[in-house]
């Protein structure tokens, strides 16, 4: 059953020294990757951001410059990790394919781990030729901090699995190619030992997918219906009822990509060594609404800065120690935290500076004073209780919260609900 | 490496601790809140031949630092000094020796430098007023030019170790502009009042000038231009305090880490509780942000970098309130216990509070940030 995939290569030379590699990227980028735009979203999921990253990621490819780090029998370069630093300085300042992220970020490390020999031939040269985007079928209606509770059921059939259940959280879950999803094939044993990994096709049969709208009126995030999805028995990840031990290297890739600055270009959310800038716009409007010279005001525009910087300091520095071993993967979790705490004290700032502004503002004028104080920082991506615990049980040791859902059979649990 | 320090720094920091582990335990700190000097002697001079006050002194004059990084180096100690609320002199006579190194004449520097390298000089620095921790116009002193020197007049406060200093840098004021004078401590007319101190483990005294003659050997810098230099010496003191406050920080939550894992109350340990232990969760994060922030200003103001006027600032603003809060909490999470003058946390917990006001507290460095933004225009959209 298993076809020998055939895998492309790209156009690259056998063997090639960091200077020779970083000149050839240097040269290509300039000529056919677009310069990264101040101000531009980080993700753009619309047709317009999601057809662009696929083009860019296809340059990459077609300059032989894709996959820089990834073994070359599953399309990558095979190089060395000063050739991929070499990369990440060069690609600094153009537009990287953020929609690809999870792929790279995600996927890829994960595939590699875990996956069978097809499916890495199959799926990691498709990422790398820009050809499918992916996104992670993990959290559920039912629960999302409690991962390993999901209700998503995969019961075997005749040549694979039938899935049935919701997905919700979906990153450019409307945009994607391909999911990376954790499902339960046995509910009689504890809720952690009866979970699948799967790679699942989007354009499968009985997917549905429908953006969710947020309270800030953004819709990156969808949520999708399964219903009696078919997937063959070589799309599982690893083993059958072992997908929390693949849940487990995904999440640490994922999180040490946040603690890298997730890019796949690697710059962004570091802060470069050029040091700590401070951005205007709050500044500008004081002055605007004649508060500037408010020492309070003038306070809370400093502590703003503050704010920002101590964030850009600590990821760098957390970035840095995860990757040197310095701090373990648990580390990841304060910049989430903190991103979370950041979030809504720059909310209060905003409104206490911007006053009345924040509730109506000139039409036309983009103004967004009111929109950090509505923001969801502490829940997307894991809920700023989940980094709590990961800090305090996995960074400082403090002993779990006592409960059973470890050790009792999934079908006895009182299962995740939420209120109807 | 660890951190982004060099095995050399790792080893000056494991040599740094084992030291004061040995010679200042907490206990032996206990023993010096009664004593009017407040620190060991000896201590200071083991500290001296480890190079805990050599690393701002040029190597010309018996100095050097162990990475030729003397801010980093001087930070390290500053942790390793708060995580055991150690006593004394040696980070404000690293100030005084950064601001000496800096723009002391060859004379000068040759005849104070080499006794600061070798401890023999215990320095400290007059900058702050009664009223005010941080003088943003006029100095507190102000010097009057005095045939070939000057006369110095008026009232200095919140200075370190005063007592016990053998020389004080006196930032001053003059027609032209701010001078510096470096004064032996029994220069005539220099007084010294003692404080009663928050503290425990530090010493603070006014100093009073009344008609103290300066010789010109004693300016430092240039008079009237000594406002860079000044500003220098304060962006260090504001690294050195925060990375002292990081230590005591860092200690203060060890202990009450510990402590929940040891207690046990309603069947359990009480760092299982969500309720406490998300708080810790919390400190651990704003602590790994102190050391962050204050890493990045030790390299900035080491390095000169654009943002070393910023870096410093936003450390004191972060480190100086998230400490506070911290060792507070870590007070309330210990329960009675924590009450207790016997239990140490109370020491960290005054060194924290302390160190957020001297030098001037989070809000004051919070709005220099935005007169120093107005100042390089970055108000007109332009990030620095």
């Amino acid at each position: 059953m298993t076809e020998q995939v055939e895998v492309p290569r790209q156009e690259a030379p056998e063997q090639e020294t960091v200077a020779e590699f970083r000149a050839r990227a240097r040269a290509w980028l300039a000529a056919h990757v677009p310069r990264e735009v101040a101000g531009e979203p980080f993700l753009q999921w619309d047709d317009e951001g999601v057809a662009r990253d696929r083009v860019i990621q296809r340059a990459l490819w077609d300059g032989g410059i894709a996959g820089v780090h990834l073994p070359r029998e599953y399309g990558g370069l095979g190089l060395s990790a000063a050739h991929q630093e070499a990369f990440r300085e060069e690609a600094a300042e153009y537009r990287m394919p953020e929609d690809f992220g999870n792929a790279f970020n995600v996927v890829v490390p994960t595939l590699l781990a875990h996956g069978s020999e097809e499916l890495k031939r199959r799926h990691v040269p498709a990422i790398l030729r820009g050809e499918h985007i992916w996104c992670q079928f993990l959290s559920e209606p039912s629960g999302g901090s409690d991962l390993a509770g999901l209700l998503t059921r995969a019961e075997p059939t005749v040549g694979g699995f039938v899935l049935n259940g919701a997905k919700i959280w979906t990153t450019g879950g409307n945009y994607s190619d391909w999911a990376i999803c954790l499902a339960r094939t046995n509910p009689d044993v504890p809720k952690h030992a009866g979970l699948t990994m799967f790679v699942v096709d989007m354009r499968s049969p009985g997917i549905t997918v429908a953006p969710v709208r947020l309270l800030d009126g953004t819709a990156d995030f969808c949520q999708e219906h399964i219903d009696d999805v078919f997937v063959p028995e070589g799309n599982v990840v690893g083993e059958v009822d072992d997908g929390w031990r693949v849940a487990t290297t995904l999440m640490v890739n994922e999180r040490s990509a946040i603690g890298r600055g997730w890019s796949l270009g690697g710059q962004r959310g570091q802060q470069a060594d050029t040091g700590i800038g401070l951005d205007a716009d709050l500044l500008d409007l004081a002055r605007e609404l004649g508060r500037d010279r408010d020492p309070g005001v003038r306070g809370l525009i400093g502590e703003r800065w503050v704010l920002e910087a101590v964030m850009a300091a600590t990821t760098k520095r957390v970035g840095a120690a995860l990757a040197a071993g310095d701090l373990p993967g648990p580390a990841a979790a304060i910049l989430k935290a903190m991103a979370g705490a950041v979030g809504p004290r720059r909310g209060e700032i905003d409104l206490a500076v911007a006053g009345a502004r924040a509730a109506a503002w000139p039409a036309g004028s983009g103004e967004r004073w009111g929109f950090h104080r509505l923001s969801s920082h502490g829940i997307g991506g894991g809920t700023t209780e989940m980094q709590r615990n990961a800090i305090a049980e996995r960074l400082l040791g403090l002993p779990r919260e006592p409960s059973d859902d470890r050790v009792v059979p999934f079908r006895q649990l009182r299962q995740n609900t939420r209120p109807a | 490496m660890a951190f982004g320090l060099s095995e050399d720094q790792e080893l000056f920091r494991t040599t740094c601790r084992r030291a004061l582990q040995e010679r200042a335990p907490v206990e032996r700190v206990r023993e010096l809140v009664e004593d009017p000097a407040g620190f060991d002697r000896a201590t200071w001079t083991a500290g001296a031949e480890l190079g805990w006050t050599a690393m701002f002194v040029p190597e010309e004059h018996g100095g050097g630092s162990v990475s030729g990084e003397a801010l980093v180096d001087a930070a390290i100690v500053a942790e390793e000094f708060g995580r055991l609320v150690h006593p004394g002199p040696a980070l404000v006579t690293n100030v005084v020796a950064a601001g000496l190194a800096r723009a002391a004449s060859p004379e000068l520097a040759e005849r104070v430098l080499p006794g600061i390298a070798a401890g023999d000089v215990v320095a400290t620095w007059a900058l702050a007023g009664p009223d005010d921790p941080l003088p943003s116009g006029d100095l507190p002193v102000r010097a009057t030019a005095d045939g070939a020197g000057y006369v110095l007049d008026g009232v200095a406060s919140y200075v370190p170790d005063a007592a016990v200093a053998d020389v004080v840098l006196v930032s001053a004021t003059t027609p032209d502009g701010p001078a510096q004078f470096l004064l032996p401590r029994d220069t005539p007319g220099v007084e010294v009042e003692p404080l009663e101190t928050l503290d425990l483990a530090r010493r603070l005294a006014t100093v009073r000038f009344t008609g103290v003659r300066a010789g010109a050997g004693t300016l430092v810098g240039a008079a009237g231009g000594a406002a860079a230099d000044i500003e220098h010496q304060l962006r260090v003191a504001l690294v050195l305090q925060c990375a002292e406050t990081t230590g005591a920080t860092a200690r203060g939550l060890e202990m009450t880490v510990q402590y929940a894992k040891d207690r046990v109350a309603f069947g359990r340990p009480i760092g299982s509780y969500q309720a406490l232990k998300h708080r810790m969760a919390d400190h651990r994060m704003w602590l790994e942000g102190s050391a962050a922030i204050t890493g990045h200003a030790a390299r900035a103001v080491q390095l000169d970098r654009p943002d070393a006027a910023i870096a410093p600032r936003v450390a004191k603003a972060h480190v100086g309130r998230r400490s506070t809060v911290t060792l507070h909490d870590c007070v309330q999470l210990h329960g009675g216990i924590g009450m207790t003058w016997e239990y140490d946390l109370h020491l960290y917990f005054r060194r924290a509070i302390s160190n957020e006001v001297l030098y001037g507290g989070p809000e004051l460095h919070q709005r220099a940030l935005v007169d120093i933004a107005e100042r390089n225009g970055i108000a007109e959209g332009t990030a620095a």
